[in-house]
């Protein structure tokens, strides 16, 4: 039979010999597994004191020492994958020489695909960037603070649709996005369709409302715009609060948005000092309250929408290396074992 | 109405598989061969009335039921009978039946005592003609290794009854005697392999379109969410099943096992990963 053959050992010695053998192979796909499953365990990327807290103050350390908070990331983790790769690419070396038929040159194939696609994952780790960014509508952002010189968005609407229940469908961004060369492009972002130019990719991501005020005062008002549920600290040790309430409800008077969308736009403003909640009031748009000594101005609202900007070179090498992927697969299991029948009648 | 339909249809198919389960388990006592067909039989009409079930629940969504646990856990059942019956067209052993329909039975079962049941409109990260092939190719996958886990126990039980080898002309091959209702371990091997790799395959698909969604909803075509990490542990544990089975020191029990871990790591990446571990993938 074709497929009992067993995998011949190489000829030489010493660390290039183990390193090419199948044995090792098995051993380090169960060490990758068993070194995955450890990542998922334990929780990633979370601060340092909460490791010691959690596993105690020396398995705590331990566990800092050897980078198992970011363990996917950590050099070890990415030794491991690269002797794997190597043990990988000596095996498929030796079977490059044996290969008869489009069945072993599947198999081949498919193992190469397996380098291409950890290639393609270090150049995104070397080479790949990404970053996040908040743009009120009508505003334009100079993309090289967050990493992408030459680059100007510009968002002018965001929308979201809803589904008769009021559950979101869809959240689009319209976009501008100028290059270092002056060209335009003019594109909508959203869930799932992604804006891509020559090697920039912008991501819809988040969404929230912004809203505009002034605290008015005798020498002069105090303009201010704030995210949604963002702080505001005042003269005296005074915090202010605040919450869009899109809907307002006058019936309820609750701060309960009736729908998403902005009917009936309210300000809730709440007036803290140290612990203490001192007053809130709900200002309509346009409108002006006091609040203990603090006099606030609602003036107006608008969307800001989260996007993820993010260059990549290493995206294209995986996407060859599951092409080529493919490929294998297909020859390896689709064409049938070349002078065997397979006939397993069982009884 | 129309979900007292789909509700019937559940109910109906739940006890269809049950009933297959109770006939083939009087078969092994019996070793009446006509139960056999009487229990394909009734597992078939279960697969019909499965069918009728999610084709009533998609006309009633307006969509392919593909978005939620509930919804997964029934598609995970019928891609485990489907790939049942198609190996015991092709490959009678009816001893599987015992395992393998029970395997369809409990998730039914899970299934019925989700409370998602709730039909909610997709959120927009599932509004894509990925979310079709990447769940598609994880039923015939799952389907395929809820099979394999049968055979593999199947294995385990064969090679430890008393076999009398002789040689034949062809070869040294294992000749069952006063075994008549398992294959040689050789055939149940075989046939283990043959499964395993059309899972291997699939799952292989399942990962490359989960990975190309990600890329386009979340900018990260891979970023070790649990979900994913389990995945590929599941692929990595066949990925050793297959290269196992050709290196000495490592066939037999050993990849019979290993089969029966891949399962285990199926449903942990399934029903574990979703209950223990917060990820992107809580679509619960």
């Amino acid at each position: 039979m074709n497929d009992k053959q067993f995998h011949v050992g190489p000829e030489g010695k010493g660390i290039l010999r183990s390193l090419s053998s199948m044995k090792t192979g098995l051993v380090l796909l169960l060490l990758l597994g068993a070194v995955s499953s450890l990542g998922s365990l334990i929780p990633q990327g979370e601060q340092v004191s909460f490791y010691r807290a959690h596993y105690g103050e020396l398995l705590g350390s331990f566990l800092l020492l050897l980078s198992f908070d970011k363990l996917y990331s950590s050099w070890w983790f990415i030794l491991l994958g690269v002797i794997f790769a190597c043990n990988i690419l000596l095996c498929s070396m030796q079977r490059v020489k044996n290969v008869k038929n489009l069945r072993s040159a599947g198999s081949v194939l498919l193992h190469f695909s397996i380098l291409v696609v950890f290639a393609g994952s270090l150049l995104s780790g070397m080479a790949g960037k990404s970053a996040y960014i908040e743009i009120d509508v009508a505003d334009t952002a100079d993309l090289s603070t967050i990493g992408f010189p030459g680059y100007h968005l510009t968002v002018k609407d965001f929308k979201i649709d809803y589904y008769d229940t009021w559950e979101p469908k869809q959240y689009t961004s319209s976009v501008l996005l100028l290059d270092a060369k002056g060209n335009r492009i003019v594109d909508e972002i959203s869930v799932n369709h992604p804006l891509k130019t020559e090697g920039l990719t912008i991501y819809q991501n988040s969404y929230g409302w912004m809203t505009k005020g002034r605290i008015i005062g005798e020498k002069g008002d105090q303009p201010f715009e704030l995210i949604n549920g963002e702080e505001l600290k005042l003269a005296n040790g005074l915090i202010l609060k605040i919450l869009f309430v899109p809907d307002f409800d006058p019936l309820s008077g609750n701060l309960q948005s009736k729908t998403p969308l902005p009917n009936n736009p309210h300000l809730a403003c709440a007036l803290i000092k140290g612990e203490q909640l001192l007053d809130v009031q709900i200002i309509s748009q346009g409108d002006t309250q006091k609040i203990e000594d603090v006099t606030i101005a609602f003036d107006g609202y608008r969307y800001y929408t989260g996007l993820e900007v993010k260059k990549d070179p290493g995206v294209k090498v995986v996407y060859g290396g599951f092409f080529l992927m493919l490929l294998g697969l297909a020859c390896r299991y689709l064409t049938p074992p070349p002078g065997t029948k397979v006939s397993e009648v069982v009884q | 109405m129309i979900e007292l339909v789909e509700r019937y249809a559940f109910d109906t198919t739940l006890y269809l598989y049950a009933l297959g389960t109770l006939i083939f388990l009087a078969y092994t006592l019996t070793e009446r061969k006509r139960l056999i067909t009487t229990a394909l039989g009734v597992v078939g009409l279960g697969l019909l009335v499965h069918t009728v079930g999610l084709v009533e629940r998609t006309v009633t969504v307006g969509r392919l039921p593909f978005a939620n646990m509930y919804e997964f856990t029934v598609l995970f059942a019928w891609g485990v009978i489907l790939a049942f019956l198609i190996t015991q067209k092709k490959h009678p052993v009816p001893l599987l039946g015992i395992v393998v329909i029970p395997v369809a039975v409990v998730l039914m079962s899970a299934a019925s005592m989700m409370t998602t049941t709730v039909v909610r409109p997709l959120m927009p990260a599932l509004q894509s003609y990925w979310l079709q092939s990447h769940v598609a190719t994880a039923i015939l996958a799952y389907g395929a290794f809820g099979v394999s886990f049968g055979v593999g126990v199947l294995y385990l039980i064969r090679d430890s009854q008393p076999v009398a080898l002789s040689s034949t002309s062809d070869g040294a091959s294992a000749v069952t005697q006063g075994m008549s209702l398992l294959p040689s371990s050789e055939t149940l091997d075989k046939l283990l392999y043959r499964i395993i790799a059309f899972g291997f395959v699939f799952l292989t698909l399942v990962l490359i379109t989960g990975a190309v969604w990600a890329e386009q909803v979340w900018g990260a075509w891979w970023s070790w969410d649990p979900k994913e990490t389990w995945a590929l542990i599941t692929w990595l544990v066949y990925a050793l099943f297959l290269h196992g089975r050709f290196t000495r020191g490592w066939q037999g029990r050993r990849t019979a096992w290993l089969a029966i871990l891949g399962f285990a790591a199926v449903m942990f990446t399934l029903f574990g990963v979703t209950w223990l571990m917060p990820g992107l993938h809580s679509y619960t």
